[in-house]
């Protein structure tokens, strides 16, 4: 029945050093785990998102993320908004594709800002309003008064039925109670959500007429631009995707040639290696040689001093005959000391002098002329070898010398032609890699053009749509009485659900469009946990009467802290609720809580039933452990600040408390 | 007596007292006929007179000339090896002049400076007139160098000796 479906797929925070991403599905999205640990950060950056005012982000997030962006369909089109998370006032950027594809496209931009006017930049909530079908209207300030000033209806006034932040859950200023300024517009929201805004009928009318007119432009520009991409020649999608694809091939086959090349180049080396051989075996010969040459050279040293010894020692053979015979040798001898004339006895030489007897002495002469022969022929025979091995080295050294020309030449005959064909090969695949950028350039702007085309079906679709309702409101149109009764019975069903004590006189106020219980006002009710269950109910009510009635809101509901004066209650929010007033209302009773929970699933599921699409998004400290246990599958996100059981540790788990500069410049987004 | 089963011509006794008559003949006394020769300087002489590439080493530390010598005569395995006993061994030095003495050819002299002093009688300068060949000849030619030496001081001869033995190991 509704045209105004809007459904959050992703939520990706691009990271300096990673993306974290939750991932989000129709029905109830559960995060939950301990305080500090980025759980309020995802509604906030979500809300962000969808055009809310700047926000504040730990500084967690402000090291580790650069930008944000959200994955959604709105009317089952698909968009990626990105809008950057520390300058409120960039404009947003939404694309319509999916998050892996925003390289190759390019987005529309929208101001964040609500004041604009028509000659201006569109604004994101006006992208919004009109992408879900919401009339665009202006709202009285002073709305007894005819000639009252207006204020555009910005997707942040719905919001406000949509979204408890944790200070507005159970508080009694929750939509701007005790704002009289405020909650005079926010009762005007109230009827435009309800479609009894006197001006809605003219409203739909008048959106009609804006989207025929849109649709008009947006066809002429088409056919202009498809001229123009005609007549320059553009190529269609289809033919691009081939070309690229093929170019891809011919990489693919260019690197193969490649690697081919350089395989070829070592094995293709056989005579490189048959002289590689000859070359070291000529170098062994000559390692040979020189060591036969450094031998010979030490026995002709030795030899040759050896000889003179032999000569030396004849000589002194000689002498010895001579001396024996001019100085006369006898071994005892007495003789007078030429000094004090006493007598000496000198026979004491045996140890110290031999003296040798002639015969032995010729004999020991020849036997050394022999020995001199032998050693001249030893010596020969070194000078000779000393001779051959110079000689063999100089020819092996030609021939080494010859070998490394042959080598060096060998080489580069084989070697140059594969430098050539590599050098070839890199600068093709140069060439092929911008022809590549220049088609995917292309690609996107005629990825632009076909956009146009389906902008322009959508608007078709959109008014068919809008004409359908104006039908309906003109047949039934809704009273406000009416639907105030309708949603005090739900409220009435809701509270009966929860199982409140003394559930009586139940309704919703005609005055002020607000909760009554037992008669009690909302704002006046002391206990902070009944005002929690109301409040929760509240926004409850509102998204199930999309099953019955055409709303202009979105089938979102976010809630920041279901157990809040439920369970354990921060300090600061403490002196908030009357612990009395608590106790009497048994708002500690764990089935209460449990209770919550289970009539937000039951509604999800009668969505699904009547196949229609809403979107629950809860967060809280403590899920209650029936819930977890029966509903595990709605938890989306679960932390722990120490990581137990291996749960992240926060929204950025990978966070380190030492590395508080965690940059990293990451050019490849 | 010979005991040893082989000849080692420089120990033969005749060798020695060859060589130490000719070291007594021309070193024995100056050209202004002092006696120069005490027990050390003897010694020390000898040693020289045996190593013939410590004995132009020895020269050339003290600035004197060299011996011009063949290559057999440097040239050779002993002249590798430093061998210092000769100059340490004093009692084959004694020996030999015992051996002199008995034969009576030396005369000794004493004054209470230097101590003993030997020179050689008429009979020994005889004798040495005939030690004439190879070997002797030899001795002759390095003698007649260290005449120039004849009146060193013993303590500046032992440094020249200290000195070129320090150098390391003797190569030619």
């Amino acid at each position: 029945m509704n045209s105004n479906d809007l459904q959050i797929d992703r939520l990706i925070l691009v990271g300096y050093r990673k993306n974290y991403t939750v991932p989000f599905y129709p029905g109830v999205n559960i995060i939950y785990g301990d305080a500090d640990t980025g759980k309020s950060s995802i509604l906030k950056i979500i809300y962000y998102l969808l055009g809310s005012k700047p926000i504040q982000v730990d500084h967690e997030i402000q090291s580790s993320v650069k930008y944000a962006v959200l994955e959604l369909k709105l009317n089952n089109v698909r968009y990626c908004v990105k809008r950057d998370l520390y300058n409120a006032n960039q404009l947003v950027e939404v694309y319509s594709c999916d998050f892996e594809e925003l390289d190759e496209n390019y987005p529309e931009k929208y101001s964040p800002s609500l004041a604009s006017d028509s000659t201006e930049m569109k604004s994101l909530s006006e992208f919004i309003m009109s992408e879900l079908n919401f009339p665009h209207v202006k709202l009285k300030q002073a709305p007894t008064k005819a000639d009252s000033a207006l204020a555009r209806l910005s997707i942040r006034d719905l919001f406000k039925f949509c979204y408890l932040e944790q200070d507005d859950v159970g508080s009694k200023a929750m939509i701007n109670i005790g704002n009289h300024v405020v909650e005079v517009r926010n009762k005007e929201v109230f009827k435009y959500i309800f479609n009894v805004l006197d001006t809605n009928i003219s409203d739909v009318e008048g959106d009609i007429s804006d989207k025929s007119r849109e649709k008009q432009e947006l066809s002429s520009e088409f056919k202009i631009i498809t001229k123009f991409l005609q007549d320059t020649e553009f190529e269609s999608i289809e033919k691009i995707d081939e070309e690229i694809s093929s170019i891809e091939d011919e990489v693919d086959i260019l690197k193969e040639q490649l690697d081919n090349i350089n395989n070829r180049i070592v094995s293709d080396s056989e005579l490189y290696n048959g002289f590689k051989d000859a070359l070291d075996t000529i170098n062994l010969k000559i390692v040979e040689q020189e060591t036969i040459k450094k031998n010979s050279a030490n026995n002709l040293e030795r030899f040759s001093r050896l000889q003179n010894d032999y000569i030396n020692d004849i000589g002194k053979l000689k002498s010895i005959q001579k001396a024996n015979e001019i100085i006369g040798v006898d071994t005892n001898l007495t003789t007078a000391c030429p000094i004090c004339d006493s007598q000496m006895e000198i026979s004491e030489l045996s140890d110290v002098f031999s003296i040798t007897d002639d015969d032995k002495v010729k004999h020991e002469i020849n036997s050394i002329n022999r020995r001199i022969k032998d050693i001249k022929h030893l010596i020969l025979e070194n000078r000779k070898e000393i001779t051959e091995s110079s000689f063999l080295l100089e020819k092996l050294s030609v021939e080494k010398e010859k070998a490394k020309l042959f080598i060096d030449q060998e080489l580069e005959k084989s070697i140059s032609p594969y430098l050539t064909e590599r050098d070839a090969i890199v600068s093709e695949s140069a060439v092929l890699s911008e022809r590549k950028d220049k088609y995917r350039h292309i690609l996107k702007v005629r990825n632009q053009h076909s956009k146009i085309t389906d902008k322009i079906g959508k608007l078709e679709s959109d008014i068919v749509k809008l004409n359908e309702r104006l039908e309906r409101l003109r047949k039934d149109a809704p009273s406000i009485d009416n639907i105030i009764g309708k949603l005090g019975n739900y409220l009435d069903s809701y509270l009966e659900f929860i199982h409140i004590k003394n559930k009586n006189n139940v309704s919703i106020s005609g005055r002020t469009f607000l909760p009554v219980v037992r008669g009690i006002e909302y704002r006046n009710i002391n206990s902070g946990g009944m005002r929690t269950i109301i409040s929760i109910g509240y926004l409850a009510i509102l998204l199930r009467a999309r099953m019955l009635l055409d709303l202009n809101l979105p089938n979102l509901m976010m809630v920041d802290t279901v157990g809040k004066y439920l369970g354990k209650t921060k300090d600061e929010y403490i002196l908030d609720t009357d612990n009395d007033e608590d106790q009497a209302e048994g708002i500690s009773d764990p089935e209460k809580y449990a209770n919550i929970y289970k009539y937000l699933i039951s509604t999800a599921e009668e969505f699904e039933d009547k196949g229609e699409l809403c979107q629950i998004l809860l967060v809280d400290n403590d899920v209650p452990k029936e819930i977890t246990e029966k509903y595990k599958d709605f938890v989306v996100a679960q932390y722990s600040s120490d990581g137990i059981h291996g749960l992240p540790v926060g929204l950025i788990d990978d966070w380190d408390d030492t590395s508080s500069k965690s940059h990293e410049l990451d050019t490849t987004v | 007596m010979n005991n040893l089963p082989y000849i080692e011509p420089n120990r033969e006794l005749s060798l020695n007292l060859g060589l130490m008559l000719i070291v007594l003949n021309y070193l024995g006394i100056t050209k202004r006929e002092k006696r120069v020769l005490t027990l050390d300087k003897i010694q020390l002489f000898t040693y020289l007179v045996s190593s013939p590439v410590i004995l132009n080493r020895v020269l050339a530390v003290a600035g004197k000339n060299e011996v011009v010598m063949d290559e057999n005569e440097y040239y050779t395995v002993s002249s590798i090896s430093s061998n210092v006993d000769t100059l340490f061994d004093r009692e084959k030095i004694k020996i030999l002049i015992r051996q002199l003495a008995a034969k009576d050819l030396l005369i000794v002299s004493y004054n209470d400076k230097d101590g003993f002093l030997f020179e050689l009688n008429e009979l020994g300068k005889d004798k040495v007139k005939n030690l004439t060949d190879n070997y002797f000849t030899i001795i002759r030619k390095y003698v007649e160098q260290l005449v120039v030496l004849q009146s060193t001081n013993i303590g500046k001869l032992n440094s020249y000796i200290s000195t070129v033995l320090k150098v390391g190991a003797v190569n030619e």
